[in-house]
């Protein structure tokens, strides 16, 4: 079966791209619009047997931001093994470190190309 | 500008109805901005407010670049940055900047609706002078770039990686074995190396900790910040150090295993001290302890005697020129020492002080010969590399062949001469592919015969007689007589009816215009058959053989002199002239008799032979040299031979063997049919070496 990779991100568009992209190259998506129904919706996800392989979320959002989100999967124990990415833009570099500090396995840097995002992926999910 | 500026990685329809979504979403977000704005203008520093603007503002930056609607994109993130710099900065936005940040949203609005509606074009103006008060209000000078990929690099280069991830790197969810599989798509991965010094015993391992270490030797045509890029998330783990192949195999050779064991990554050098002071050997302590895998030091120890095996012996290069002149030097140092050692015990036969001096001649003897022996060395190179080398060429010919064989090596370390390895390189590979054309059957004709599908092919060489054998030997079908017999036969080498010895029916695949194989082959064919390796290998003064067994396999044993510049002869005389005869053509000396000669008028005279009759030829007529003997009663015969032909040689007498330095007369003079080269003797004096086949050549043609 293939993996599913869980996105996070308060923009439509953004969520629709990396959809878009992600089942190109083969993977599961579901999404979520900001970090509170993200927790939500990986809590369903896993009592479904449906856990994702990896997270891949904003910062900037709306309610509970993409670094809150990060600190909660984290302390989860069922979810904090998954890894998280976290998409920034290039006038935060800052957030790299903050996303790391907070366990993020990596980062993204908007806006990327397609292919950027699926070997991305590639790294954490087989 | 344009609204069309999408990435091309996208398909048109979804650009369609990704860029439908985009705008539906930024309708709302507008909305919302006009609100914000609202606010600011009765609140102008509420940080509040800010906020949400800055997050609007990087919603349309962060959708309009994955739409791929840059324009859009980039003017969102310039008004973003000039927020995001009084943000951070937490000061009040003065009124005369909140004017210029109002204006620029209001634009940003109006290229958003132009996406839909048109007009792009007539906002460019404006666009350009806010960009420019954005400028001004603060400084946006463009900030540091990744810096630009370095000059592309060409070649192979070699790395050596080290990997010492966080031991909590599990918890960021990473598989580090993902990561070593996305490193093994950039090149080729040479050596894996996983250090389990840090291990711990089964009961306290916890498995969400990283023990383990890695040190990974990569060849990748890549340039390093490709490797850079796969432990992008990682780079605190990463070290990368180019090392250049020589390097690695020289350390390989030249370490002992306690430093490789460190410097491999499989223990730090702490474990080992520590193993140290125990009693035991420290490899096995280290063993016991479970800080290295038993199977990791074997296989590090085998490594490193191959390499010790396989490394060039230079350690500086020298070009062969130079090592020849100071050959040519050291020959001619010696016949020097030996001339003046003769003129000085001449003259002191009687004298006292001879015993002295003849002490001292030995001595400068010994060292001469040594010195000789030495420079001689230093163009020695094992022919394993070589070698090693035929091991893919045979791989790749067997899988286009649809054949399975195994190479087997032996004897990598015989040295030899580097000319006459550049030299025997060609007609070995092409010997190589005639056993496994010709050789070797398909793998179900093997199986069917009972043997293994997979053929072997031995390539081997020794010392032998002061030489130098090289075998090649397969284990495939043999060559059949009677195919070789008719083979001929059709090619009018040999005529029906015509007697010939087994051996000699196996020297016939080396003439010229034979071919054993049914039809031309690509490798093997293309009308270049065993007569040109015949060629190539007398060229080298050597000789070549066939020993076949039908059914079991064929065997080619090349013998060769170990370097071109010493040849073994036998010094005879023909009147006041002193020839010398390359010993490796001569098969017998023969004294005899005239009635054991026979003649025909017309026709040149013949000697009987191990039941064979050879032609009796005069070097002397050949060379037009005087010579003393007349007739065979006066003079020594000297029986030789080429791969094909034999033939008696009368001479006056027969003198000494002489090991001589061949000097090449073509170089000096010209060429000279039938002679190989020239010498100066210990007597100061001059002598010819004949070239044996062609004064077979020349004397059949008498």
């Amino acid at each position: 079966m293939e993996s599913t990779v869980f996105i996070v991100d308060d923009s439509r568009t953004v969520r629709a791209s990396i959809e878009y992209t992600l089942k190109k190259a083969g993977y599961r998506v579901e999404s979520a619009s900001d970090g509170s129904e993200g927790l939500e919706t990986l809590k369903n996800l896993q009592k479904k047997g449906q856990k994702p392989a990896m997270i891949i979320t904003d910062i900037n959002m709306p309610k509970v931001d993409g670094l809150e989100f990060l600190k909660q999967v984290k302390a989860e124990k069922d979810f904090k093994f998954i890894p998280v990415l976290v998409l920034t833009t290039e006038s935060e570099p800052h957030m790299k470190e903050k996303g790391k500090k907070g366990g993020a396995a990596g980062w993204l840097v908007k806006p990327f190309e397609p292919e950027q995002l699926v070997n991305v992926v590639k790294k954490f999910v087989r | 500008m344009s609204n069309t500026n999408l990435s091309n990685s996208y398909e048109e329809e979804f650009d369609q109805e990704l860029v439908s979504i985009f705008l539906e979403e930024a309708e709302e977000i507008l909305q919302q901005l006009d609100e914000d704005l609202l606010t600011l203008e009765k609140e102008p520093g509420d940080p509040e407010t800010i906020n949400s603007v800055f997050r609007a503002l990087h919603t349309i930056k962060g959708s309009a670049g994955l739409t791929g609607l840059s324009s859009v994109s980039n003017f969102a993130h310039l008004i973003e940055d000039v927020l995001d710099t009084f943000r951070r900065e937490g000061s009040r936005i003065p009124d005369s900047h909140m004017m210029v940040i109002l204006d620029s949203i209001e634009l940003l609005k109006k290229m958003v609706t132009a996406l839909t509606k048109g007009g792009m074009e007539d906002l460019q103006e404006r666009a350009e002078e806010i960009k420019e008060l954005l400028n001004f209000i603060v400084d946006l000078s463009p900030q540091e770039t990744a810096p630009s990929q370095t000059e592309s690099t060409f070649g192979v280069k070699r790395y050596r990686i080290h990997l010492n991830f966080d031991p909590d790197l599990f918890s960021t969810g990473t598989d580090p074995l993902l990561l070593i599989d996305e490193l093994s798509q950039k090149g080729e991965l040479k050596k894996i190396n996983v250090s389990l010094a840090e291990l711990p015993e089964l009961e306290t391992l916890d498995p969400q900790t990283l023990y383990l270490k890695w040190v990974i030797v990569l060849d990748t045509e890549q340039p390093k910040e490709e490797i850079e890029q796969v432990f992008i998330f990682v780079e605190e783990a990463l070290e990368i150090e180019e090392i250049s192949f020589q390097d690695d195999l020289e350390q390989l050779a030249e370490k002992n295993l306690e430093d490789l064991i460190v410097e491999e990554g499989l223990v730090d050098s702490q474990e080992v001290e520590k193993a140290k002071e125990n009693e035991k050997s420290w490899g096995d302590v280290l063993v016991e302890k479970g800080k290295v895998a038993p199977k990791q030091v074997e296989n590090l120890a085998s490594e490193r005697k191959q390499a010790q095996e396989s490394r060039e012996v230079t350690t500086i290069r020298v070009n062969t020129e130079k090592v020849e002149q100071i050959m040519d030097q050291v020959a001619e140092l010696a016949i020097y020492q030996s001339r003046i050692k003769n003129l000085v015990m001449d003259k002191m036969a009687i004298s006292a002080s001879s015993d002295e001096t003849r002490n001292v001649f030995e001595e400068i003897d010994k060292v001469t010969r040594q010195l000789q022996e030495e420079v001689m060395g230093v163009s020695m190179v094992p022919i394993g590399n070589t070698f090693v080398r035929f091991q893919r060429m045979v791989r790749d010919m067997a899988r286009e062949k649809s054949k399975k064989v195994d190479l087997v090596i032996s004897g990598k370390e015989t040295e030899l001469d580097r000319k006459v390895i550049e030299q025997i390189t060609d007609p070995l590979k092409h010997m190589l592919r005639n056993s496994l054309d010709h050789g070797l059957e398909f793998p179900e004709e093997r199986q069917k015969a009972g043997k293994d599908p997979t053929g072997k092919i031995h390539l081997k060489a020794y010392y032998r007689e002061g030489g130098i054998v090289i075998e090649i030997a397969d284990d495939g079908k043999g060559l059949d007589p009677d195919k070789i017999w008719e083979k001929a036969k059709e090619k009018g080498l040999v005529e029906e009816g015509q007697k010939l010895s087994r051996d000699e029916i196996m020297r016939l695949p080396f003439q010229p215009g034979f071919s054993t194989a049914e039809e031309v082959s690509d490798t093997s064919g293309r009308g270049v058959g065993l007569d040109v390796v015949y060629n190539n290998i007398s060229a080298l003064r050597g000789t070549v053989e066939i020993e076949s067994e039908k059914g079991i396999g064929t065997r080619f044993r090349i013998r060769l002199p170990l370097t071109l510049a010493i040849i073994d002869a036998i010094l005879i005389k023909l009147g006041q002239n002193q020839v010398l005869v390359p010993i490796t053509s001569i098969i017998e000396f023969l004294s005899l008799s005239s009635d054991q000669v026979r003649s025909v008028t017309g026709k040149r005279p013949i000697v009987q032979f191990r039941g064979d009759y050879i032609p009796l030829v005069s070097l002397s007529e050949i060379l037009g040299l005087e010579a003393n003997a007349q007739t065979i009663n006066e003079g020594m015969v000297i029986v030789v031979q080429d791969q094909r032909r034999r033939a008696a040689l009368l001479v006056d007498e027969i003198v000494d063997q002489e090991q001589v330095v061949v000097k090449s007369i073509k170089e000096n003079y010209s060429h000279v049919e039938g002679v190989e080269g020239a010498t100066i003797l210990g007597d100061g004096n001059v002598a010819l070496i004949i070239d044996v086949p062609s004064v077979i050549r020349m004397g059949l043609n008498q």
